[in-house]
């Protein structure tokens, strides 16, 4: 029987030939099912959340992940920080931690904005009968939120812009509001910290123009001559 | 920052002694290799000529004399050397380099990138003149020409309609692009978006206008609307993941760290990773193994080891492996900006520091064997950065 090192090889190698490598994967991963049940539980412990029946769509969601972006990732990782990425199974492993903690994060983020104050849960419906209904509908939520136009625009600003996406995100989202700060964190000057705003802004507001006309939104009649 | 240009028509006028000089390149019937290039410089001069005819008066038939000279296999050559995809790619860049120049750092800045950009645009531009100048070949019957024509056309076409919106990206040009649509012919000015499109003078500032606030209409208001109402971000799988691998960027960790310190949720998070790291490095294949939770007998585990945590802090963990009768001591950074060196020592030899190595789970003390430990207490000196010293003793 191959070793995990030696069947991720197998599995690094099929995809730099564009070949199959889904039944290799699925072998490794696995392997490592009950570990990725015991880090599972340890999240579930801090979050004082949860119930067994989650470790399977967290593991799912870590393999969905690990197959993404993770097989490449590693290596990036492997190199940077070693110690961090000591095997495949251990970084498989931090993806199964994070899988879980965004699984509970969102959980608790749902049943806030779900519950007002002072407002029962329903019928008396279980908690955990109404966090699993919760979970099932928060994919819903993020696909929804990953379409929005707004957003898609941050997200290739943070792409093809990073500075700019980073001095945006402390102004805007973070809710500094105030250059001095952003430039104090970014470790800019104050000018440079109104520029990278500016030209954020700006970049965001080309970006939603460009996408509204590629997607056919009527034009208004300053835009008729375009 | 826009740059008012002194007079480009003189540099179109230079075109023709330019296309004179090569004239005589062309007769010359010792002209050997790829004439491609020179093909290339011909078909943009005389068109940049043919498209300008109107305000720069030039003796057009002398142009298509020289036109009428390329030869087939340079002609050939320059057409297949002609990559759209590229230049379409160095126009998106110019794009982006007016907009830079609209919004830059320094004056200085602002003058470069308006003059990177106008460089993109006189690329599309010379493209344009080199199609005119086949156009007319074509139809003079050049069939090679008209061919290539037909194909470079199309494919230009193409990626103009994708690029198309971009103008509104370059109003920081506009007094050059102004001047440049100006100087082209009535018939050639609107396919030349590049140089005419959203280049009226109330059309100058509108980048800086997107950038820093100022009067918009239409559709830019509606965006700007968007893009400035309130909204708050919370850190993602990504950040997060990021954070606790160490490839977090600076602005990133304060981001974090800050928003740690106003939501509860996100310290849980940050507990949690904490929590789940050890669970994680209990079950790396590169760490001695940890004991299995059910089922194998008391001689299994004591040939697959134990380990215990003696300490877990927010700097660092110690950590006792026991496999195959050896024990070991881990000295783990948590934090490893914050840790920087550690010592440990035996009753036989108090003074002695036990000899250590790097491993990829922190500093690796070899004690000796389990069964002369068995009671002893090591000392464990583990020293900070910035002077700090921790004490502790491990029951071994």
């Amino acid at each position: 029987m191959l070793t995990d090192d030696e069947l991720f090889a197998e599995i690094a190698r099929r995809r730099s030939k564009n070949e199959d490598f889904k039944k290799p994967l699925g072998e490794l991963v696995f392997r490592w099912r009950e570990p990725a049940s015991t880090v599972v539980r340890r999240v579930q412990g801090a979050f004082v959340r949860g119930s067994p029946d989650d470790v399977d769509e967290i593991f799912q969601d870590a393999v969905g992940k690990f197959l993404a972006r993770g097989l490449d990732q590693f290596r990036g990782v492997s190199e940077q920080v070693p110690g961090k990425a000591a095997s495949p199974k251990t970084f498989f492993l931090r993806i199964v931690k994070h899988c879980a903690i965004d699984r509970y994060r969102r959980q608790r983020e749902e049943l806030d904005a779900g519950a007002p104050d002072g407002e029962e849960d329903d019928a008396g419906e279980p908690v955990h009968e109404k966090q699993r209904a919760i979970v099932e509908s928060d994919a819903k939520a993020s696909a929804k939120e990953a379409k929005e136009e707004y957003w898609i625009a941050y997200a290739r600003l943070k792409k093809e812009h990073p500075n700019e996406a980073a001095a945006w995100d402390l102004y805007h989202h973070q809710d500094m509001d105030d250059h001095t700060e952003v430039a104090r964190v970014l470790g800019i000057t104050v000018v440079n910290s109104y520029k990278r705003v500016s030209r954020a802004q700006a970049y965001l507001k080309l970006y939603l123009l460009e996408a509204r006309q590629q997607e056919g939104v009527p034009q208004t009649e300053d835009d008729s001559d375009d | 920052m826009s740059v008012t240009p002194v007079d480009p028509a003189n540099r179109y006028r230079s075109r023709f002694d330019e296309l004179d000089s090569i004239r005589a390149e062309l007769l010359n019937s010792k002209l050997r290799g790829d004439l491609g290039p020179v093909v290339g410089r011909v078909l943009e001069a005389a068109g940049d000529l043919i498209r300008r005819s109107t305000k720069i008066s030039i003796d057009l038939a002398a142009v298509e004399k020289v036109l009428m000279l390329v030869p087939n296999a340079g002609l050939m050559s320059w057409g297949e050397a002609v990559s759209v995809d590229d230049l379409a790619k160095r126009v998106a860049r110019a794009a982006e380099e007016a907009v830079e120049a609209a919004l830059p750092d320094t004056p200085e800045d602002g003058s470069t990138y308006n003059s990177w950009a106008m460089q993109g645009l006189f690329a599309r531009d010379r493209l344009e003149s080199a199609l005119c100048s086949l156009e007319r070949l074509g139809k003079r019957g050049r069939q090679d020409a008209g061919a290539i024509f037909s194909r470079l056309r199309a494919a230009i076409d193409a990626a103009d309609s994708k690029l198309k919106h971009k103008a509104k990206w370059l109003s920081a040009l506009n007094a050059e692009r102004r001047a440049e649509a100006g100087l082209l012919d009535d018939s050639h000015r609107e396919r030349a978006w590049w140089f005419f499109a959203f280049s009226a003078e109330s059309d100058d500032l509108l980048v800086k206008h997107l950038g820093e606030g100022g009067p918009l209409n239409g559709a830019e208001a509606e965006v700007h609307r968007e893009v400035t109402k309130k909204r708050s971000r919370t850190v993602g799988f990504d950040e997060l993941f990021r954070y606790d691998l160490g490839l977090a960027s600076p602005a990133e960790q304060s981001l974090i760290e800050a928003q740690a310190r106003k939501d509860p949720e996100l310290r849980k998070a940050l507990a949690a990773m904490r929590d789940a790291e050890s669970a994680i490095e209990d079950n790396d294949p590169n760490r001695p193994p940890t004991p299995v939770s059910a089922g194998p007998s008391p001689a299994h585990d004591a040939e697959r080891g134990s380990v215990e945590v003696i300490e877990e802090r927010t700097d660092f963990k110690v950590i006792v492996f026991r496999r195959s009768q050896r024990v070991r001591l881990v000295v783990q950074p948590v934090r490893t900006d914050r840790f920087a060196a550690a010592a440990v020592f035996l009753p036989d030899q108090p003074n002695t520091a036990r000899p250590s190595r790097d491993t990829a789970e922190g500093l690796e003390f070899d004690l000796g064997s389990e069964h002369q430990l068995a009671g002893q207490v090591a000392r464990v000196v583990v020293r900070l950065q910035g002077g700090g010293e921790v004490k502790l003793e491990a029951r071994l």
